[in-house]
């Protein structure tokens, strides 16, 4: 942390070479987000890049009260809702994105290795039928959603990245989820797919694992 | 948020237990593991006797899960670091403000108003068969090098395709891109490198609103330092001018000039040596659009008549595709402009016209200033001993001469985009 420190400071003094190890180190983790909010490569070139050059303009206002990662995922959740916002929140689907044709869906997606194939199969089309009704979602729930479930933010660190209180982050995130569901359900009902909780009914025992969604690494 | 009917009965027998009601509440503190002890122990009860809470449960647990999934950690693409270093030395140097000077050659052709001018579904279609892009960058290879990942990407791809080339659309043909006209083939970029970023939906319009609390001290001119990507600049407002009707006169010379367009900078792999300008005559451009939504009967016979009253004009077809539950395929035509009376007539005689719109487009102001820049640019690589600085000035070089042959080929034309919907 404190090469990290010392790396910010040396930035704010305009040293490029300390900026450009802060990028390497922090690429990825902005590089990540961009991806899940934007949907597609291009975009997300785009926006991590103006992210780590708006960050080096203002570093100054940096006073490592955040954690720097945050910081930087900050400016790009909010670069993207702006940038969102200015375009009337119309989505722009690249043809980076997985095709979708009548034979199902081709993702780019290279299959993991091991694993039993054919429930592989299924949970993989399953998470990009998620991933689909995540990306029509209206962009701030999808940011919080992103935020929450995916980068696994507290509601309080949403909360000071959105700007919003913490109440309106709880009821956004609530109004996102509900959406998100019903917009699954939907989708997988178009696509003759059984949710999870569909099958339970049948018989299969649902395990419930303590607090499965608290905790996990970022 | 309250528990959906069919759910409630089930339960409501047990006395002791806890209700679907109280229970669903507690799905989303549950899944954020916030749910007390003796909350859980009691929700866990409830999920034994209630088989609809249970499976409402599980397919949330599912859903987190795969949004979970999702965040299989992306990583960007090779050079990344680098690109952003040459953007912050290219643009403003340490010191914020001190790309202002150069800001006014940097005003590049901004499709705002135009885009704008559309309605809800135009955008919609535009947007899911990604035309915009093309539609705004003017050539199908242009976009098709940052929009098309590589053939055969194995995880996260680079969204340069590298062969110039629009027809490696991976695993799928309902995305094919069809260049009759070859004039804006890239060659293939030797560093295998991505460009600097060329994509042209991310911004519009400039960046920093009120929420942006981070880039409060910023001036805005500093952002548009990339050259050549359309949709990038700020101002869509400021080059609405209507363009009076010089295109007539222009569009022998343009076309003249299109047929040079095979050359580029890059024959030579990334050396260092001398790079030509190419030669772009300074005069008025103007690029035309019309587009066209019309509901035909037979999809397929539409379009066949649409490429037969064509001829040998470049068109690029995007593919069919769902928009609002109809078939709907677009197709981009460049017409010259002799021929663009009868062309549209056609394509509005296939069937019903549902909306019609048109634009102008007076791109000589920012085709003369990315000319600036692309000439100042090659005069720095010309210049420059540093290999690393010769090749990123390259890429910008060739990316800006590809922006200009573009427009170059399409201005005094006619570009029609048909949406035809079945």
């Amino acid at each position: 942390m404190d090469a990290v420190k010392h790396l910010i400071q040396r930035s704010q003094e305009h040293d490029l070479v300390a900026f450009e190890q802060l990028v390497q180190l922090y690429q990825q983790r902005v590089y990540s987000l961009s991806y899940q909010l934007t949907g597609n490569h291009a975009d997300a070139q785009d926006l991590a890049q103006e992210v780590f050059i708006r960050a080096y303009r203002s570093l100054s206002s940096f006073r490592f009260e955040a954690d720097f990662g945050t910081w930087l995922h900050r400016i790009t959740v909010n670069l993207w809702l702006n940038t969102k916002r200015r375009r009337g929140n119309v989505t722009l689907i690249s043809l980076d994105e997985p095709i979708h044709t009548s034979d199902g869906e081709v993702t780019r997606e290279v299959a993991a290795a091991a694993g039993d194939p054919e429930e592989e199969l299924e949970e993989k089309e399953f998470r990009s039928l998620v991933g689909r009704a995540l990306k029509e979602l209206p962009g701030e729930q999808r940011a919080v959603l992103i935020l929450r479930e995916v980068e696994g933010y507290s509601y309080d660190e949403i909360a000071r990245m959105l700007d919003l209180s913490l109440g309106t982050v709880k009821s956004r995130l609530n109004r996102a989820r509900d959406a998100l569901k019903k917009r699954v359900s939907t989708l997988a009902e178009e696509a003759g797919m059984a949710l999870p909780g569909g099958k339970s009914k049948h018989g299969r025992a649902v395990v419930l694992k303590e607090g499965a969604g608290a905790s996990r690494a970022r | 948020m309250s528990c959906p009917i069919k759910g409630v009965w089930m339960c409501n027998k047990k006395v002791n237990t806890m209700k679907c009601r109280e229970a669903r509440q507690l799905f989303y503190p549950w899944l954020d593991g916030e749910v007390a002890e003796e909350e859980a122990r009691r929700l866990q009860e409830h999920l034994r006797e209630c088989p609809a809470c249970a499976g409402e449960l599980a397919d949330w647990q599912a859903i987190t899960l795969a949004l979970r999934g999702v965040s299989r950690a992306v990583a960007p693409p090779e050079g990344f670091s680098a690109q952003v270093m040459s953007r912050l030395k290219e643009s403003a140097g340490p010191l914020p403000g001190a790309g202002r000077r150069k800001d006014a050659t940097r005003r590049v052709w901004t499709p705002g108003s135009w885009w704008q001018g559309l309605s809800g579904t135009w955008r919609r279609g535009l947007a899911a068969a990604a035309a915009v892009v093309i539609l705004l960058a003017g050539s199908a290879s242009f976009a098709a090098r940052y929009w098309w990942p590589p053939a055969g990407t194995k995880g996260p791809a680079m969204v340069v395709d590298n062969s110039g080339q629009g027809e490696q659309t991976p695993g799928s043909g309902s995305t094919i891109v069809k260049t009759d006209k070859p004039g804006g083939d890239v060659p293939a970029n030797p560093n295998n490198e991505p460009r600097e970023t060329q994509t042209p939906g991310e911004r519009e319009n400039a960046p920093g609103g009120p929420r942006d609390r981070v880039d409060k001290a910023n001036n805005d001119d500093n952002r548009f330092h990339e050259p050549a990507a359309p949709g990038r600049a700020a101002n869509g407002g400021e080059q609405k001018g209507r363009p009076e009707q010089s295109r007539q006169s222009d569009s022998k010379q343009g076309v003249a000039i299109a047929a040079n367009t095979g050359q580029s900078v890059s024959s030579r792999a990334g050396s260092g040596g001398a790079v030509e300008p190419r030669v772009f005559l300074n005069q008025t451009r103007t690029i035309e659009s019309t587009l066209l939504k019309v509901q035909v009967a037979d999809l397929q016979a539409a379009k066949k008549t649409l490429l037969a009253a064509a001829g040998d004009s470049s068109c690029q077809s995007f593919g069919r595709q769902r928009v609002d539950g109809h078939t709907v395929e677009i197709l981009r035509f460049v017409v010259p402009v002799e021929r663009a009376t009868h062309f549209t007539a056609t394509a509005t005689g296939l069937g019903r016209v549902l909306d019609r719109q048109q634009q102008s487009q007076d791109i000589s102001q920012q085709f003369a200033s990315t000319l600036d820049r692309y000439r100042a640019l090659i005069a720095r690589h010309n210049q420059t001993t540093d290999k690393a600085e010769a090749e990123a000035l390259e890429r910008q070089i060739k990316s800006l001469e590809q922006q200009l042959a573009a427009w170059d080929r399409e201005a005094g034309r006619q570009v029609v985009v048909v949406w035809l919907q079945e």
